[in-house]
């Protein structure tokens, strides 16, 4: 009898103790300016980390911050904006203004499907913390522009499979890489919808084009979306690499540029693409 | 006779073999183990934030001079060890 009312009294006090730390949870909306859509993976920067907004644009701060200045908040197509919050403020609606920019006419007559694929070593794979965006190039031998259809990821291994892989994609020009992505939307994958083996990812409803000289694919490891969460670095998950040599690239962070990585013969990560050319 | 080559053949095996094994050892020359693993790690790169950089570590494990398998990992570091 006296433990009933002891596990009674533990249960009534939890349930106090988490109705005020959801009372004191802030939440973060990101939305469009002109629209007011919501928008969803924006990025979040505190304290140099990066962080994510989850797909419905919402971001929560559950544990105790204090006032943190400097937030900045941005999105592909979207100019960044600075912000500040603190413990007792209540949820806030963040307003991003479209950033317009000339882009140039593609006139596109999609005749064939092609595949652009290197075989995979089994027995050879890479891993990557959270927080680091890895670049591989991609040529287009082709010499034409074409859309994106497909990406093939092959995975040896997943380990947690809460977080998530984002995909980026930039234009390879005749000596530099593009700064901003061409996919305007966030490519944001759950591992959980992945699998060991080779794993196909639709790009078609993105809408990305494929430039005359190729692209650079950045991936990144993403622990969670929508909290504000601390982050880890151990690797989740293993990629097969390519029998091909290549080069590694990673983006500076400050900068925003990719740079090349230093090691000698590091293996490259294997991807294929499916694009309409 | 037979016997006696196929002895020293073996015996001479097992001192290249056990002489060269040298598990878990941080290695960065690129010179192929006989037999074990080989762990080269790279140089800690900026990512531009403070202090913080990648590296790239790789383990390949061998067998008779054969690369068996291998992995990359790609960590944090901390630019201001040596």
């Amino acid at each position: 009898m006296k433990n009933l009312i002891l596990l009674k009294t533990c249960l009534t006090a939890l349930f106090y103790f988490f109705t005020v730390a959801a009372y004191h949870s802030q939440i973060l909306m990101i939305r469009d300016q002109s629209s007011g859509e919501k928008l969803g993976f924006s990025e979040i920067i505190i304290n140099g980390n990066m962080y994510y907004a989850d797909s419905s644009g919402v971001f929560q701060f559950s544990k105790d911050i204090g006032r943190l200045n400097n937030i900045t908040v941005k999105r592909t197509g979207y100019l960044e904006k600075k912000i500040s919050i603190e413990n007792n403020e209540t949820d806030k609606n963040v307003f991003l203004e479209p950033a317009y920019r000339e882009i140039e006419k593609i006139s596109l007559i999609p005749k064939k499907v092609q595949v652009i694929a290197d075989d995979y070593k089994r027995n050879s794979t890479s891993s990557l913390p959270f927080g680091i965006d890895l670049g591989y190039k991609i040529r287009n031998d082709f010499n034409k522009e074409g859309l994106l259809k497909r990406i093939t990821i092959p995975l040896k291994n997943i380990s947690n499979n809460k977080s998530y892989i984002k995909l980026d994609f930039y234009e390879l020009t005749d000596h530099s890489v593009s700064k901003v992505p061409i996919n305007t939307e966030p490519i944001f994958i759950p591992l959980a919808d992945l699998k060991k083996g080779d794993n196909i990812i639709d790009l078609g409803k993105y809408k990305i084009s494929f430039p005359k000289n190729g692209i650079l694919a950045g991936i990144r490891i993403v622990e969670s979306i929508g909290d504000y969460n601390t982050t880890l670095s151990q690797p989740i998950v293993s990629f097969y690499n390519s029998k091909k040599k290549g080069m590694t690239y990673y983006k500076n962070q400050s900068t925003g540029l990719w740079e090349k990585f230093n090691s000698d013969g590091l293996p490259v990560i294997s991807f294929a693409l499916t694009v309409l050319l | 006779m037979k016997k006696n080559v196929l002895n020293t053949t073996l015996i001479l095996g097992l001192v290249l073999s056990l002489t060269s094994f040298k598990a878990d050892q941080d290695d960065t020359s690129a010179g192929r183990k006989f037999f074990g693993t080989q762990i080269i790690t790279g140089a800690c790169q900026s990512i531009g934030n403070s202090g913080h950089g990648i590296q790239a570590v790789t383990e390949t494990f061998y067998l008779f001079g054969i690369a068996i398998s291998s992995s990359t990992t790609f960590q944090n570091c901390d630019r201001s060890q040596p």
